[in-house]
């Protein structure tokens, strides 16, 4: 099927990307497939055409939601609305709208190669800019269109808006080769010195303790010799170094603690400075280059953590004993990379209705956009209803129903409960988000979510205690979130907007982020 | 002579002072206040109005009054301040049903009309808080339990509040 659509297209997309090189953008094709390779996989695009001189691709097209997918960001949209959403693996929210050039990636406004268009049921996006938005650089790769990570040419925003800061361009090299590996130790710890020969993009990124692991990819490499696998003395515990694909080399460490590290760049290669001290809050990704062009960047927010999660028992012992005079929570949960949500209503309940919008639906597509979200952040997520349904079953007991949701989480041994809700009145006055808890243990949680939300764009309402079923019941650290008020106008506006709903399940992400890590589990 | 006079005035005093004690106990108490509790349209804020009440009747023993009292604060709770006061209030129909005192417990009786939420937690949630300080701040009282139509519910339908343990002030 790949090679089919790459042997239909070539010529045409040939002649086509030879057009549009000096329009500096994916040229517009004549035909109505697309090859593109990204990190060695190829996909075949089939929703798209040409418009506007550049090339169109529809959001619909398989092809192209696991090219997302490949790069860890998941695509949101509803039918009928205009809002198309693009959740980065960063994560960064970069928002379409259909009919408007303008869009925004984070907090940056971007000019698009045309507004995106609807054809049929399905809106059509610039395929230049989605690229650029995603980090990547698309470039001829003989018949295919070549995606890569890109730390060359940012998008050119609007007039007026915030100019992305230049990164240094990196022209990918066939022969960059990883020459070897060694370890010197110092009084500083331990370094790791990685050659290699020729330029090179690289990434890092670690994962949380208790699973003290670290990772840097070199892109567009190749190992020379065999792949390397040993302990090493404190404070690493093992390393090892291996050809992950045919363009990356992995150089993986597992570290005895929270250590701090430093990733240095330089002409020859790379240094991976690992301190004999511990790090509380350590930047958990970066990116740079090295050889003839030197940079890193830390992402000090982002956590992304494309490796696959395993529970790891690298927990330290020790640390316990710090808790034996202090607070200690009973809780502790069995998967603590869990997070459940609850959609709150559905089904044959459909909460409070204004507007002709259903609270259930409000609620499930908040759960679920937070659940892409968190699922990127590298987190397990779990929700109690993933369709407009009652959890228990139709019209069954207020009890059944709630204790249904609660049983999901409490089974499940999550790391905590995160109930979404949207709030309603007899009159339109009441406007805001409030945060309900009903146990001690719940309030780190609230006051972490809270901190994100204050500035959703409605009144912050804090954090009150009541007796809620499903905070109550729910034996891990629980928040009931009331968004904001169908019944007032203002409200209404915000909650009805898939924008809006987005930011709201991003700052609902975040707090739970900072959540984690300022309390992490104790076993 | 002075001898026999002695006892008979101590038997005398003594039985003054048990018939006084007898007749003010029957007596109705004057000038006591209730504080009516209600939430403001903040969310979880409380006002409160002061109401005195009527005197214990001499039929009334003093558990009887201590129940009516609750059962006019509830009636008064839930029927909400006037209507000049921007509150939360029940939804329009509810009513007590009935009162009852057990122990420190008030279980209150709700009609149906309860269950008609505008949605949300917010209102419930008031609601409720409201209901449950003002039956708290009646002396001997520490908990309200509530059922609705006759029933005790865990929760209203599509609500939040879990209703089928007594509510207390702590749990706010």
């Amino acid at each position: 099927m790949i090679s089919r659509c790459v042997v239909r297209t070539g010529r045409h997309f040939a002649v086509a990307l030879l057009a549009g090189a000096a329009l500096g953008a994916i040229p517009a094709i004549a035909d109505s497939s697309l090859s593109v390779s990204y990190r060695g996989q190829t996909v075949c695009l089939t929703h798209v055409m040409p418009y506007a001189g550049v090339t169109a691709v529809g959001i619909q097209d398989p092809a192209f939601g696991a090219l997302l997918r490949a790069t860890g960001a998941v695509l949101s949209w509803k039918s009928r609305e205009r809002y198309i959403l693009i959740t980065t693996s960063t994560p960064t929210i970069v928002s379409f709208a259909l009919g408007s050039r303008r869009y925004e990636v984070g907090p940056t406004v971007m000019q698009a190669e045309f507004a995106p268009i609807e054809r049929g049921d399905e809106p059509y996006l610039p395929l230049d800019d989605v690229v650029r938005a995603l980090g990547l650089t698309a470039r001829r790769d003989g018949a295919a269109l070549a995606l890569e990570s890109s730390i060359t040419s940012a998008p050119q925003p609007v007039a007026g808006s915030p100019t992305p800061e230049p990164a240094p361009t990196i022209v990918p090299n066939r022969a960059t080769v990883v020459t070897g590996v060694g370890v010197t130790m110092s009084d500083e710890g331990l370094t790791v010195n990685v050659s290699v020969s020729g330029d090179a993009a690289y990434e890092w990124h670690r994962l949380r303790d208790p699973d003290n692991r670290f990772w840097v990819d070199i892109k567009d490499a190749t190992l020379q010799g065999s792949p390397i696998e040993q302990n090493e003395p404190a404070p690493l515990v093992s390393m090892r170094v291996r050809q992950v694909d045919t363009n990356t080399v992995r150089i993986a460490l597992t570290l005895q603690g929270p250590k701090a590290i430093a990733v240095e760049p330089s002409t020859s290669g790379l240094g991976i400075v690992i301190s004999a001290q511990d790090i509380a809050g350590a930047p958990r990704s970066g990116s740079g280059s090295l050889g003839s062009i030197v940079s890193e960047k830390q992402s000090p927010t982002a956590a992304v953590t494309p490796a696959p999660i395993e529970e790891s028992s690298g927990g330290s012992g020790a640390e316990e004993n710090g808790w034996k005079f202090g607070p200690r929570e009973t809780y502790v949960p069995t998967n603590p990379r869990l997070i459940v949500l609850d959609p709150g209503h559905g089904g044959s309940d459909r909460g409070t209705i204004h507007g002709g919008v259903a609270e259930a639906e409000l609620t499930l597509d908040m759960a679920k956009r937070l659940r892409d979200i968190l699922t990127a952040l590298g987190w397990q997520v779990k929700l109690t209803r993933t369709t407009d349904t009652d959890v228990y079953a139709p019209n069954d007991s207020p009890h059944d129903e709630l204790q249904a949701r609660v049983d999901v989480a409490n089974h499940a041994g999550a790391r905590c409960f995160v109930s979404i809700h949207a709030n309603a009145f007899i009159n339109a006055g009441p406007y805001g988000t409030t945060l309900y808890i009903s146990k001690a243990q719940d309030y780190a949680l609230a006051h972490s979510i809270e901190a994100r939300l204050a500035d959703d764009g409605t009144k912050d309402d804090g954090i009150i205690k009541a007796h809620y079923y499903v905070t109550f019941h729910t034996k891990m650290p629980a928040v009931l979130i009331e968004t904001a008020f169908l019944s007032n106008p203002s409200d209404y506006a915000l909650l009805t907007s898939p924008a809006w709903r987005q930011k709201v399940a991003q700052e609902i992400a975040q707090g739970i982020e900072q959540y984690a890590r300022e309390n992490p589990v104790r076993q | 002579m002075r001898g026999p006079r002695l006892p008979l005035l101590i038997v005398l005093l003594i039985f003054v002072a048990v018939a006084g004690w007898f007749w003010f106990s029957r007596q109705p108490q004057h000038g006591e206040t209730i504080a009516l509790y209600f939430t403001k349209q903040d969310g979880s804020s409380l006002g409160k109005l002061a109401v005195s009440m009527r005197s214990r009747r001499a039929d009334e023993s003093a558990s009887e009054y201590r129940e009516n009292v609750a059962r006019y604060a509830a009636i008064e709770a839930v029927a909400g301040p006037p209507n000049d006061i921007a509150a939360i209030r029940f939804p329009p129909g509810t009513h007590v049903r009935s009162l009852t005192l057990d122990g420190s417990v008030a279980r209150v009786d709700l009609s149906p009309e309860i269950a008609r939420q505008a949605g949300g937690s917010f209102a419930e949630n008031g609601e409720f808080k409201a209901l449950v300080f003002t039956l708290t701040a009646i002396p001997g009282i520490d908990a309200v339990q509530v059922s609705v139509n006759g029933v005790r519910v865990p929760a209203l339908t599509g609500g939040h509040l879990e209703l089928d343990q007594p509510l207390r002030r702590s749990d706010w």
